[in-house]
């Protein structure tokens, strides 16, 4: 065995029950597990949730991966993606873009990096407005956009975590990009008249 | 470059992914001659800036140390559980492996025993014996290995014989007193009912007189059958029937078979002794 050992050769120790090797892939793919249920929910509990509930069917499960469908990254993704749509339908959690809650307030202030005030402000609008509208798009549209621009899977596997085909997965891309593009214009137009209301106010 | 053609290809663009020089070349021509396309590809490099912002900023976030640390115990848990079952697994696999080689050894002894044991009489007289265990159908079939053969198994199932015929002697005894009884009643089937008597054969201890009709009417009609009924009355009887007393033994009870037809009415009767 090579000195660090593939993912698929984790899997394997794991089904042979090796506590040192569920660890080791614990340990590298947990946060992007972790990071895909927080982008997809908005909740750090139910990203918490999620992704023990990922690892728990990892271990559980481990024989059941197939190698020729993807990497095991996407089966980590795919398993993840199932459970958060399913705790959608149960829980019915939509975090909608212009009520945020104390929650996402306090992830947002977690975003923005200290240094200079004025471009960190800058930049932190921008995060969160970005954030909200990922959160704001329909969930087949959010997931791709969460897989592919923010953890940079492939199309491939971003086409076997979700379980479609590559060119689903582009035209999918294409058209979320295009609402999340028509959500910041209109959010920065919001905030520009709000900007020159209380000027025509004096005037 | 069209702006079709353009439009096709923008994300790959914004994103800056691998593409092909060439292609990516007339785009940008393409954006700088064509304003909408250039505001396009603006708005979508803006918001590639923004995901890679976003994703930057999360790129710290990951799970609580207590989630990794309730996977590893639950781990545990499990191999634990798994080796528990593995043990109480390959134990039970072997208390199955000797319940059933105990029961084929038990099978096979009884087996054997019960061909050993297998009586003569069965196969000779058709009866099976009372007291014989059965299993299966092998001790009950007439193979070759249970049916009689020789004088050691004739001897060995002498008492049980004995009683057999007694009661096989009994029972034609019975049949053919019926059939006297009938002819007597009957004397049309008087012939078939003395053919009968003839064949029968004659081992009684008994001395009885003849059967002495009970009822004289002509109207009743042909008795089809009945039964002998052996039953007891005192000996004053016999004066109704025209018969000596001894007037010693006057209080003493006498036997009698009476025939009952079918239809229930008694025909006749002879006192035995």
């Amino acid at each position: 065995m090579p000195a660090t050992p593939s993912d698929g050769d984790l899997l394997r120790l794991i089904g042979n029950g090796d506590e040192a090797a569920f660890t080791e892939l614990y340990r590298r793919r947990q946060s992007g597990v972790y990071r895909f249920a927080l982008q997809m929910s908005g909740s750090r509990a139910i990203a918490e949730d999620i992704t023990q509930e990922v690892f728990m069917i990892l271990m559980r499960d481990a024989g059941r991966f197939d190698p020729a469908r993807g990497s095991v990254a996407a089966y980590l993704y795919g398993i993840a993606r199932n459970l958060v749509l399913r705790r959608f339908e149960r829980e019915r959690v939509y975090v909608p873009m212009t009520e945020a809650t104390e929650e996402a307030d306090a992830l947002a202030t977690n975003l923005i990096a200290p240094g200079d005030p004025l471009g960190d402000l800058t930049r932190g609008e921008m995060v969160e407005t970005v954030r909200n509208a990922v959160l704001a798009l329909p969930a087949h549209y959010r997931e791709v956009i969460v897989l592919c621009e923010l953890n940079e899977l492939s199309y491939a596997d971003a086409a076997a975590a979700i379980g479609c085909a590559v060119g689903t997965v582009r035209s999918r891309l294409h058209r979320a990009r295009a609402l999340l593009v028509e959500k910041l214009r209109a959010t920065n137009e919001d905030r520009a008249s709000q900007a020159i209301s209380p000027a025509r106010c004096f005037a | 470059m069209n702006c079709h053609s353009f439009e096709s290809i923008i994300n790959d663009l914004a994103r800056d992914q691998i593409m092909d020089a060439e292609a990516k070349a007339s785009a940008h021509a393409h954006a700088k001659e064509c304003e909408r396309c250039s505001a396009r590809l603006a708005d979508e490099m803006m918001l590639t800036a923004g995901l890679k912002r976003l994703a930057a900023k999360m790129e710290s976030e990951q799970a609580a140390p207590s989630v990794e640390a309730a996977l590893v115990a639950a781990f545990r848990r499990r191999q634990a559980e798994a080796a528990v079952t593995t043990r109480a697994g390959g134990w039970l696999r072997w208390a199955v492996a000797a319940s059933i080689a105990l029961i084929i050894v038990v099978v096979a002894l009884v087996m054997l025993r019960v061909e050993k044991q297998s009586p003569p009489a069965r196969a000779k007289e058709g009866v099976a014996p009372q007291s014989q265990p059965q299993i299966g159908n092998q001790s009950t079939e007439p193979t070759p290995e249970n049916s009689l053969s020789g004088d050691k198994q004739m001897t060995a199932n002498a008492t049980g014989n004995q009683a057999a015929l007694k009661q096989t002697q009994r029972v034609n005894r019975r049949k053919n007193e019926t059939a006297k009884a009938t002819a007597q009643l009957n004397p049309q089937n008087k012939d078939d009912a003395l053919s009968k008597d003839k064949d029968a054969m004659p081992v009684t201890a008994e001395i009885a007189t003849d059967f002495i009709p009970l009822i004289q009417s002509g109207n009743l009609t042909r008795m089809e059958g009945g039964q002998v009924v052996r039953v007891e009355m005192p000996r004053s009887a016999l004066a109704q029937f025209g018969l000596p007393i001894n007037l010693e033994r006057a209080g003493e009870r006498i036997k009698a078979d009476v025939v009952v037809g079918n239809d229930g009415l008694a025909r006749a009767i002879r006192f035995v002794r």
